[in-house]
């Protein structure tokens, strides 16, 4: 009555195999995506290990809520004017720079969404700063020693140096952006000191958007403190101008 | 190219109407399903009206007057007033008998075309004039019942099949008005019948699949069973502990919690999808069956659990429940119903996948 | 026979149909050959179209993302790829280098070799800027790695066609039954890491006040980053109830796909509606690429058979057109157009 196609056994126990790693792996992929529970922790370790990086992901895409501010970047620069008076530029919105590039474009250039990303992983960092540890990073620290000295005064306000470390870095990120986007902003200008600011600003609520003269929700500002513009190279200051320089209306 | 891809997409579009168009007109569906629906409600019916016959008064009568200021019979007006403000001692027996009665009736299948309105209304009115008694197995009783009552659920196992294989056999033909109306106006009747039934089936697994979406989307939304310990905080309140050692023995575990509590939120909001294929339509009923036995048991809701496990069956093919009583037919012992009543040859065979979703 | 038999019987059954769907044939293979030409053409595009901004965003310009490429997990062999201190030129030839591979993985030249080729290529060009990404890399990178065991070659590529030309007539299966295994189970991991998505994202979206309330499509579309044409968003905005249909439908039909996909008919409804919801998105938000990558993905879905029916029907009203034109005649009347179709077979069903 079986008559079963001529199939070698090596077949049969390489496709247990297959399903078997295959079915490992899914169950991996289903405890590293879905939310932690007590089963994660007591036998899901085993199945996550290899996870990262190669398998490494994360789909709360626009969830549980999507983002209802916008998220945006501005700069400033500090130089000496040829008076020798101290003055300072305006404002710019790097995000606004940014934006500009992906309006009407079916298939834009992969660059357009550095501030955002930018401002949550710096936001992200500064968030798991205390309220005093914060305040030094609003502070100013200019000068060549200024990032030790914003290193000692966050340490010396109790923050841990992994803490530091992590803040650290993504301060570095905003500003070295910073400093490249201010040479190529300010061209005529050697800055002294960059500062940085990033900002919030609500939508207006979906119920009041036929409400004729309702306007957004005013845009709120975290502002960092000065420092001196990060070191880049010729090559890396000459590699982000060349896009930038092209954004910058 | 592009006329044949429009005439393909034209023939595939017609095709599945008149898929659609047979299977509402060419048989009535899901007669076993709602055959056991009737079963379940009428036996869940008569064991609550015993179980609760001696706190009748206290529930239902005049010693429920109390629940007056919060009363208002649950909403519901005309007809469902029949208990509504309580009864006198005398007169809530002789309603309470009529309508256990009429359980009775409706369970063994007698003139269910008639027992089965009365029953909604008599029983309806019962719970309803005390709104503090009630869960939501009563919603899923009342709105299937409603449903049900334009659907024949007498078609197996009742007094009415019997009678009317009985005038099968007699006049060769189903005979819905028995002696009265021609041949013609019979059939008719009968087609007209099979078409009611089968929108009434429709209804009903909607709302079915309804329920099961919803509460599965809701679960969603809930921390506790996103992080997959749900299932062990009703299990701590008193009066969802019906078996304290074995509610304990099933929480005890962290990983069964979390396995159990995610169980219970995929097989809800996958269920209507589930049913789209036979493999995956028998994880799916087995599947929210024993959720549903499980909470019957271990959280002390019977009547829920009954209720609903029995609108589950509607969704089992008709040859399954053909193939499972030959089985059981076979085993214990030889065939007791009236000649009329077989299926004849050709519906004896064992689940034969038929109507099998298996296309594509 | 008795339940037991039956019960043992029917498992049996599923185990043989289970062992001849793993073992007999390759599974999707024009799906997955689609799924390949896509990735190429998509990853082909981007470098081709961020050409002039490639320092800014995987080269020297990008050094305000090296403290994170630092720490992240990569092996730090990948660092010899498209480092940031390397002499531009060095970086330009990688960049180069890369884009002619997405373009042989595109056209099928030497898949077995290519495509572990574009993973490594592509997971080290886009590791060095952590700040462009999205969902689409992710999951490119996650199906480049399936891909590593699948035949992705084995329709509409230049490696069939060599084939062909070599060994006219037999058997385009190279590597016997374990190649068929692999590339089954490269279907199978494919299929569930896309049904994880979905899944994934709708479960997540549930959660979510706005998606509940059906006004969370409406909050996207105000956003700076997601104006890319802020007129037709403003005009779909108007519309209370466009945007609760957009929202509910973006959720029902990522959390149903995969059971969708059970049965003809509402696969073809899953797989448009799912399409139509991706270009959307692509369009409207500046996130083609992303979309782009599903879309591909969701190629495995559709049968082969449908691909070739589809391709000799393409094919054929190609030949006709052709030589309508070369023989300079006008297009055939209604009757022999209706005629046509009676006669349309897959070639292979």
């Amino acid at each position: 009555m079986e008559k079963s196609p001529a199939r070698p056994v090596r077949a049969r126990v390489a496709m247990v195999v297959a399903l078997a790693v295959a079915g490992f792996h899914m169950i991996g992929t289903f405890f590293y995506t879905a939310p932690s529970t007590p089963a994660t922790a007591e036998v899901g370790g085993p199945f996550t290990a290899h996870m990262r990086p190669y398998f490494g992901q994360s789909w709360r895409i626009f969830a549980p809520d999507p983002q209802t501010i916008d998220l945006r970047i501005w700069v400033r620069a500090a130089y000496d004017s040829p008076t020798g008076e101290q003055t300072m530029t305006d404002w710019v919105n790097l995000s606004e720079v940014f934006n500009a590039q992906v309006h009407h474009a079916v298939l834009p250039a992969r660059t357009w969404r550095i501030p955002v990303s930018l401002h949550r992983y710096h936001s992200g960092a500064l968030e798991d700063l205390s309220d005093t540890q914060q305040a030094v990073a609003f502070a100013d620290h200019t000068g060549a020693e200024g990032r030790e000295a914003l290193r000692d005064a966050l340490l010396g306000a109790g923050a841990s140096v992994s803490t530091v470390e992590s803040y650290q870095r993504a301060e570095d990120a905003l500003y070295e952006l910073g400093s490249n986007a201010a040479w190529v902003l300010w061209p005529d200008v050697a800055p002294g000191a960059v500062q940085m600011s990033t900002s919030t600003q609500g939508v207006v609520p979906f119920s009041e958007r036929h409400t004729t003269g309702v306007q957004r929700p005013a845009e709120s500002f975290v502002r960092l403190g000065w420092r001196a513009p990060l070191e880049s190279t010729a090559a890396e200051r000459a590699g982000f101008a060349e896009a930038f320089g092209r954004y910058v209306p | 190219m592009t006329s044949s891809t429009v005439a393909t997409v034209r023939d595939y579009v017609s095709e599945r109407v008149d898929a659609g168009l047979t299977w509402v007109t060419a048989a009535r569906r899901a007669t076993y399903g709602t055959s056991l629906v009737r079963l379940a409600f009428g036996v869940g019916a008569v064991v609550y009206l015993l179980v609760n016959f001696q706190n009748r008064h206290y529930l239902w009568g005049d010693a429920a007057r109390w629940v007056s200021p919060r009363d208002a019979n649950g909403g519901f007006g005309w007809p469902f007033t029949f208990f509504a403000g309580g009864s006198g001692a005398t007169e809530l027996t002789v309603k309470y008998l009529l309508l256990f009665v009429v359980a009775c009736l409706f369970t063994v299948g007698w003139h269910t075309r008639w027992m089965a309105p009365a029953m909604l209304l008599l029983w309806t009115s019962l719970l309803e004039s005390n709104p503090l008694t009630g869960d939501q197995s009563d919603n899923i009783f009342r709105i299937l019942l409603f449903y049900f009552c334009f659907a024949d659920i007498a078609g197996r196992w009742s007094l009415d099949a019997r009678r009317r294989a009985r005038r099968l056999a007699t006049y060769g033909a189903p005979r819905p008005l028995g002696r009265l109306g021609s041949p013609t106006l019979n059939s008719r009747v009968s087609e007209a019948g099979t078409l009611v039934h089968n929108f009434a089936v429709i209804t009903a697994g909607a709302q079915i699949c309804m329920i099961y979406v919803a509460s599965g989307l809701y679960k969603a939304q809930g921390a506790r069973w996103q992080d997959g310990t749900a299932i062990f905080y009703p299990m701590q309140l008193s009066h969802y502990r019906p078996w304290p050692a074995l509610n304990d023995l099933l929480v005890s575990n962290s990983f069964m919690v979390a396995a159990v509590t995610y169980f219970a939120v995929f097989i809800q909001l996958f269920f209507p999808l589930l049913l789209l294929r036979r493999t995956t339509r028998i994880i799916a009923i087995v599947g929210v069956l024993a959720m549903h036995a499980g909470i019957g048991l271990f959280m002390g809701l019977p009547f829920f659990s009954l209720f609903i496990m029995a609108g589950d069956c509607i969704f089992v093919r008709d040859s399954t429940f053909r193939g499972m009583e030959e089985r059981v037919r076979q085993r214990f012992g030889r065939d007791r119903r009236p000649a009329g009543m077989a299926d004849g040859p050709t519906a004896r065979r064992t689940a034969a996948p038929e109507t099998a979703g298996s296309r594509g | 026979m008795s339940t037991r038999q039956q019960v043992t019987h029917s498992l049996r059954e599923t185990v043989r149909a289970g062992e001849s769907w793993m073992l007999d044939s390759r599974k999707a293979s024009y799906g997955v050959a689609v799924l390949r030409i896509g990735f190429g053409a998509i990853l082909a595009v981007q470098l081709a179209v961020t050409w002039p901004d490639r320092h800014l965003a995987w080269g020297a310009g990008r050094s305000f993302a090296q403290g994170r490429v630092d720490t992240d997990d990569f092996p730090a062999a990948l660092d010899a790829l498209f480092s940031g201190s390397s002499p531009g030129v060095l970086f330009d030839l990688q960049y180069l280098l890369l884009l002619a591979l997405a373009v042989a993985l595109m056209l099928g030249w030497r898949a077995r070799l290519v495509v572990p080729l574009v993973l490594v290529g592509y997971v080290a060009l886009v590791r060095t800027n952590p700040f462009i990404g999205d969902g689409g890399m992710q999951l490119m990178r996650i199906v480049l790695v399936y891909l590593l065991i699948a035949d992705t070659s084995g329709r509409w590529s230049i490696d069939a066609r060599r084939r062909e030309r070599r060994h006219p007539g037999e058997s385009r299966a190279r590597l016997g039954w374990p190649g068929t295994l692999l590339h089954n189970t490269a279907v199978l991991l494919i299929a569930f890491q896309i049904f994880v998505v979905y899944v994934a994202s709708a479960m997540y979206k549930i959660q979510g006040g706005l998606w509940q309330h059906g006004s969370a499509i409406y909050y996207v579309f105000q956003l700076d980053e997601f104006s890319t044409w802020p007129e037709v968003t403003a005009w779909l905005s108007g519309s209370g109830t466009l945007i609760t249909v957009l929202t509910y439908s973006a959720v029902f039909v990522q959390l149903f796909f995969p059971f969708l996909l059970l049965r003809r008919g509402t696969r073809v409804v899953a797989l448009v509606a799912i399409t139509g919801m991706h270009l959307g998105i692509g369009l409207l938000m500046g996130l083609m690429y992303f979309s782009l990558t599903m879309i591909a993905i969701d190629a495995i879905f559709v049968r082969d058979v449908t691909y070739v029916t589809v391709s000799t029907r393409v094919a054929r009203w190609w030949r006709e057109r052709r030589a309508r034109r070369r023989a300079g005649i006008s297009p055939p009347g209604a009757a022999s157009a209706a005629e046509e179709h009676r006669t349309t077979v897959p070639a292979d069903a």
